[in-house]
């Protein structure tokens, strides 16, 4: 703290702050939930596709991705990583960005475009599922 | 944002150097750091060399030598040279420790003291723990009882149970693992910290204590608790062989259970 943010409130006053949010909780759990999930979907998805795009290259892929349980592992896997990927990005603003006016609109922006991309990865995976 | 970098009037610049003595025998360098805030001057370091064969086997055996013998404006706090007071918390060759049970032996090369890190400096090594003793303050480190105490006796307590407060109530408050504790450096001002966390749990483990629910409603907080993200600079640095991160550890552990 230097001389110019230096208030005449009380230490204790100052340590007790607005009190406890009563949160926290739930950010910490899926964070440690969505690691997870991420373990063995994140293998499921790699070995699989790895191995079918080395079988059959671009339509190795794409029939990989057309059996339901792929399917399922890639939006399990695209809902986790995504999760997770907010919740590690959030954690990391709220540890450096002290300034509230600058971090709240940057961890909207965050969940703004993980929404985004979990949208976009479900119709592409249901894309190719379907087949249309 | 966090800052990085040291404020300019807190960049350290090179110091004095004081010779060893003529007759020297076993001579050891101490480079310390000195801020006086009574001039507009940067902190700097001065180096002292010493004849070990003139003071006793620890670091703060050496600062009282300094201050006796050499420069008697070296500033540090002390008080029980056993390790159980936590006056003489410093930082000492990169670590946050007590002067008074760390030996010089231990320390190769020249022995650097520095105040605690992350610390307002009132002068020289001491460190300002106003904010520090505040936060302690908050988490009400005393026991809580609706019951009232036996009339005969004092409130009893199984081994067991008393078992369970062992490698938490041997904390002497030193703040040596809040000072090393990054999470803390970044947030301190809402993150209570290691050591305050430690005590939390000390009262939340002790099973005479009737406020458990409210003690883990007054932690349940992104930034009170939940800024420990496991680094464990904590458990390394404390000089006493605590385990402050377990402490945070079984807390958050509770919050868990008492919804799931």
């Amino acid at each position: 703290m230097n001389e110019k943010t230096k208030s005449l409130r009380s230490p204790l006053g100052a340590a007790k702050g607005r009190g406890s949010a009563q949160s926290g909780f739930e950010h910490w759990y899926i964070e440690r939930i969505s690691a997870l999930i991420l373990l063995p979907t994140t293998a499921y998805v790699l070995i699989g596709f790895l191995d079918n795009v080395a079988k059959g290259g671009y339509s190795g892929a794409i029939y990989w991705l057309q059996s339901p349980l792929a399917a399922a592992f890639a939006i399990l896997f695209l809902f986790a990583g995504l999760r997770h990927l907010v919740c590690g990005l959030q954690v990391v603003m709220e540890d450096y960005i002290h300034l509230t006016t600058a971090r709240l609109p940057l961890l909207f922006a965050v969940k703004f475009g993980a929404v985004l991309l979990a949208i976009l990865g479900v119709l592409s995976i249901a894309k190719i599922y379907f087949a249309v | 944002m966090v800052e990085f970098l040291l404020p300019k009037n807190s960049k350290i610049i090179a110091g004095t150097e004081h010779p060893a003595p003529r007759d020297c025998k076993r001579p050891r360098t101490f480079k310390i750091y000195r801020f006086s805030p009574d001039d507009d001057k940067n902190p700097r370091v001065d180096t002292y060399t010493i004849d070990l064969d003139q003071c006793g086997p620890m670091v703060l055996d050496a600062l009282i030598h300094i201050k006796n013998t050499i420069d008697s404006t070296l500033t540090f706090r002390r008080s029980c040279r056993e390790g159980v007071c936590g006056s003489c918390a410093m930082n000492i060759d990169g670590t946050n420790t007590l002067a008074c049970t760390k030996p010089i032996a231990n320390i190769s090369g020249p022995v650097k003291v520095y105040p605690l890190p992350h610390m307002n400096v009132v002068k020289d090594l001491v460190p300002d723990m106003t904010e520090a003793y505040a936060q302690y303050a908050v988490v009400e480190p005393w026991l809580k009882s609706e019951t009232p105490p036996p009339s005969d006796r004092e409130r009893l307590q199984t081994p067991q149970d008393r078992a369970k407060l062992d490698g938490l109530y041997e904390c002497i408050l030193c703040f040596c693992c809040s000072a090393s504790c990054p999470s803390y450096w970044w947030n301190s001002d809402r993150y209570l910290g290691p050591a305050t966390l430690l005590q939390a749990y000390r009262w939340i483990a002790d099973s005479r204590d009737e406020a458990t629910g409210d003690r883990l409603d007054a932690l349940h907080d992104p930034f009170r608790l939940y800024r420990c993200h496991t680094i464990m600079n904590c458990t390394n640095t404390c000089p006493k062989g605590l385990n402050p991160a377990k402490a945070i550890a079984e807390t958050k552990k509770l919050v868990f259970f008492r919804q799931e």
